[in-house]
Order: structure tokens, then sequence, then C-alpha cells
């Protein structure tokens, strides 16, 4: 074991490789409060990478009701079951990750799903935590509550699948960290998905190989967003690059996100992976269910997200967001736009912050017709 | 004719009773509930072929049609869905968009459109669930459902698998 530094968790922890970050990091912001579960990302994936024989079951991408959605049954809960209660202090976690908890002649602390685990994908849809009674009416944070949860690799910094294969068949790709497995070297043995905390790597029983998430590569190799990432309708996503927090640039949308306005938090950061989508909280669930979920950052984040509307900035920012298929690198705010960049700061894209509002009369002289509000 | 149809149990109420799986849910209050994937309905060939076949999968053995529901469908409980034939093509309409009014088929109008809207329903418990009717549904028997949670679900719902004062985490 190595000792590398995560910054998420604020202090330094064990690592089976020695630290070795890649020249430039994908990354990506969701934010939580937009999505509907439409599960149009989740079949923008399906579509284009995992139609084939074997791959059924697969989705690299999947959206889940939380708390009660799971793909796989139990994914999150198992795990947090076998680390046993931690705790942060101040800032840093205390307690220990999937790499320092991994019992002995073990890489990672994990466990592999049963096949029927998979067998429904989108359980838990809609099943709110607590009973609604009759007469309820909500508060935020609710009483009674759920949120969508959508999920990809996260590509980590710290990848468990890559520190579990015993053949090296796990690579993450120095140019931009995506996290691949090399179908020539996997032999099957499924160690990847046992130890991949959020259970993204998948088996096909008829190649004998694990498969994932490989953020369309293709795509982002010409600054394009991946494809769940331009289908959802929701334009909750954004994809691009993330600095270490010491070299954060304010210009760079992931960065201003992530370590700026630390209004987009890690998903599960006490497992120890430095993952690399990073969520905006939903505003309305329980805080002590985010902590568990997304580490200290949570109050800080909503109370950010909650004042965005007088906030020009972060506003601006976040209308960025499902904009434009192009990757964007910088961005900048001008008065009542905003602009995303590319990588010779041009601009790509320009966004108003408000949509203009028209107000048609009811009567329309011209005609002679009263117009309705229908379409 | 209605003597024969009495007679007959594929007609009227057999293949027009809903019979579908149900399960605790908590979002609406209680005598109230909600019902999601309303498609493919029964039809009488459909409900022969869940009579008649081994399998006993509701498939129209002359078209092919398969349902979702051995008999019945969202339909039997609100005709709210299928709107009612007296909307006919000689029926005066506005059009789907703009402000002019027309008269005549038009899809908005004439056809399904929309979700079936609520109804009063009896509900009444015709069999277990699961197969063979033996058992609980496997994620409500490990405890990773709403109303079956288990100490392990209800400590991650509370947050519990963060242990300290939350104030000193930040």
């Amino acid at each position: 074991m190595a000792r590398v530094h995560n910054w998420q968790i604020g202090r330094e922890m064990s690592y089976w490789y020695p630290e070795s970050r890649p020249k430039r990091q994908f990354a990506a912001v969701f934010d939580i409060n937009k999505c509907i579960a439409c599960q149009t990302c989740t079949l923008a994936c399906k579509t284009t990478w995992t139609s084939g024989k074997g791959q059924e079951y697969m989705l690299w991408n999947n959206v889940e009701s939380k708390p009660f959605g799971f793909y796989p049954l139990g994914w999150d809960l198992k795990l947090l079951k076998e680390l046993a209660p931690q705790h942060w202090e101040a800032g840093a976690y205390q307690g220990r990750t999937i790499f320092e908890a991994a019992p002995a002649g073990n890489r990672v602390l994990g466990w592999r799903p049963d096949d029927l685990d998979y067998a429904n994908p989108n359980v838990g849809e809609d099943d709110c935590a607590g009973q609604i009674e009759n007469g309820a009416s909500l508060q935020v944070p609710h009483m009674v509550w759920f949120f969508y949860l959508a999920r990809i690799c996260n590509h980590c910094s710290y990848p468990a699948c890559l520190a579990s294969c015993p053949r090296g068949a796990i690579y993450k790709r120095s140019e931009d960290g995506i996290v691949l497995i090399d179908q020539g070297r996997c032999r099957g043995y499924q160690e990847c998905v046992k130890a991949c905390p959020y259970k993204k790597t998948f088996f096909n029983s008829l190649t004998g190989t694990s498969e994932k998430c490989i953020a369309c590569f293709p795509k982002m190799e010409q600054g394009l967003q991946p494809q769940c990432f331009l289908n959802c309708i929701g334009k909750i996503r954004l994809a691009g690059w993330i600095s270490r927090p010491e070299k954060a640039q304010p210009d760079n949308p992931i960065d201003y996100l992530v370590h700026v306005r630390k209004v987009a938090l890690p998903l599960f950061p006490q497992f120890g992976l430095e993952p690399n989508v990073y969520y905006i909280p939903p505003v309305h669930a329980p805080l002590t269910f985010l902590h568990q979920m997304f580490g200290p950052g949570v109050d800080q984040a909503i109370k950010t997200y909650r004042a965005a509307a007088s906030d020009p900035d972060l506003a601006g920012l976040l209308g960025l967001f499902g904009c434009t298929e192009r990757v964007i690198l910088r961005w900048r705010r001008q008065g009542d736009s905003v602009a995303g960049l590319d990588d010779g700061r041009r601009e790509i894209v320009r966004v108003p912050m408000r949509e203009p509002i028209h107000i048609l009369p009811a009567f329309d002289a011209r005609y002679g017709v009263v117009r309705t509000n229908c379409p | 004719m209605a003597q024969q149809r009495k007679r007959d149990p594929l007609f009227d109420y057999e293949f027009a009773r809903l019979l579908c799986r149900a399960r605790y849910y908590p979002g609406t209050p209680r005598g109230v509930t909600r019902m999601w994937f309303n498609m493919y309905g029964a039809t009488p060939g459909s409900v022969e072929g869940q009579a008649k076949r081994p399998d006993g999968l509701a498939k129209n053995p002359r078209t092919n049609y398969q349902a979702m529901f051995r008999s019945g469908s969202h339909q039997s409980a609100t005709r709210g869905w299928l709107k009612p034939t007296l909307m006919t093509d000689s029926l005066v309409r506005k059009n789907l968009f703009g402000q002019s009014v027309g008269k005549g088929f038009l899809s908005d109008v004439h056809c399904p459109t929309g979700a079936p809207r609520e109804a009063i329903v009896k509900i009444t418990r015709a069999e277990p669930g699961g197969f063979e009717g033996k058992g609980l549904w496997r994620p409500a028997s490990l405890g990773l459902r709403p109303r079956y949670e288990n100490e392990d679900m209800k400590k991650y719902l509370a947050g519990g698998f963060l242990s300290g004062d939350p104030k000193k985490r930040r």
C-alpha cells in the first residue's frame, strides 16, 4: 500500500498504487435538483453502448430514486454497513476508507452482488421515506422525501476497480483520467465488480470480461460531451475537467462549482476513491441523509445553491448546463448573459440570464378573437 | 344474447375486471393509491390466450397482441382515458395549435391522450403475489422496501452511517 493524498477527505490515505495524477481529469457536475428521472440519459447510454448480447442487464448510466432505489439492490447500504459508522471532524474524514478497511488478503473492502440484485433496476421508483398522511402539506426540508440520483462511473482518482484487478487490466488514461477496462487483458475474475463501491463495472457473461462506462471517450477526445450529458432534457449535467483544489481556476466551470463555490459535492467521499462526478445536493432532503451521502459540505452547498437567484455568477453558470454539445472549458458572465468558451477562449455558446417574457393581450383586435392560454 | 354472454366467462366482467400486482406505497394518503405503466390492457383475445395457453401468457392466439394484465386494465376503473364516442367526426372543436375552430377528426380530441384519471374503486385481494404465490417480493424480504425496512435500512434512512455531532462534521 502507498500513501496518497485525497483532497475530498482532507488527508492522506492508503492506496494500492502510488499517487499518479493524469494530465487532466474528466469530471462532471450533476444538479440533482433539476433531475426528473425521465431516464433519457439511461436510454442514451443504453442505445449507444450496451445494446449487445451479454449487456442486457447493464446500465452504465442509471437514475435511481433515493432512498429506496438501488441498482444493484442495496449497493451503497451494504457497503456502508460493512464499513460501519464513521465520522468527520472539522471537514476531515476520521474514519476508514474502503482501502484502509480491506480485510487481510484483500486490496479493497467490497462485496459482489448476486445476480438477482440486478433484477429490479428501477426498484424504489418514486417511493418516499415516510408516510403521506391525509391533508399533508410539505415544508423544506420535506418530512416525506425522495430524490433522483443519476449515476455513471465516477472515473475516480483512486479507482477501487483498478486497485483490485489482479490482471492489471484496468487503467486510468494519463491524458484525461478516464478509467477503462482493457478487454484484451481482462479475464473476468470480477474483482472489480466486487471492489467498485458504486457498482459501476459489469460482468458480461457472453464475452467473459467486465465492462464499464467509458465517459464516451471518443466524444470527449473531440471536445464533445458524453451522450448522457447531451441528451439530458433537464439540462442537469455539465462535463469538463477538474483541477486540484490548490490549482483551481475560477473561469473553469467545474472548478468554480466544486472548488470555488463548493456547491457540488462528491458521492460518498468517505469511501476514499476521490470520485469525479460532483452533485449539487437536493435542497429538500434531510441533511442527515445527505451528510451520509455527500459528506460534510452539504449545508454550505445547499445554502449557496438556494441563494443562486441573487447570485448572478452562480445562476449564470448553472444556465450553461446542457446548452451545447461542446465541452465548455472556460466561462464568463457579461451583464445579463453568460458565455461558454473553448480552449482558445473563443465563445462557443452564449445564453441569457433570463429568458425574455412576452405577454400578449387576451383580446386580439386584428382577428377579433379572444386568445386562451391553451397551446 | 345477454344470456349467452353471461354464460361465457371470457365476456364482460371476466375480461374487464382488473387483476394486477399491488404493493405497499407510502406516497399517497391511506385509502388512496396510484398505478403506473398502464399500457397494454387486456382484450377478450388476450384473456382467451391467458386462459388457454399452458404458460398462461396473456397473448391473443390470433393477433399475438400481448397484454400486461391477465384481465382488465386501467380502463376498468375509469373511462377518462379512452374518450366516449359521442365525440364524433362532426364535433366542432378548436384546432390543436392556434385559435381557429374547426370540425371533424383531430388526434388530440379523438385519440387516447394523456393518462387515465382518478376513479373510486374497490380493491380486494385476489391471491398471494410472488412466484407460485409464495413468499414476499425479494426486495421486501431483504428489508429494503418501505414498511419492510430492516435495522440497517432504518439506519441508512436516518443517516446513521455517519456518527458524531453533525455540527462538527463541517
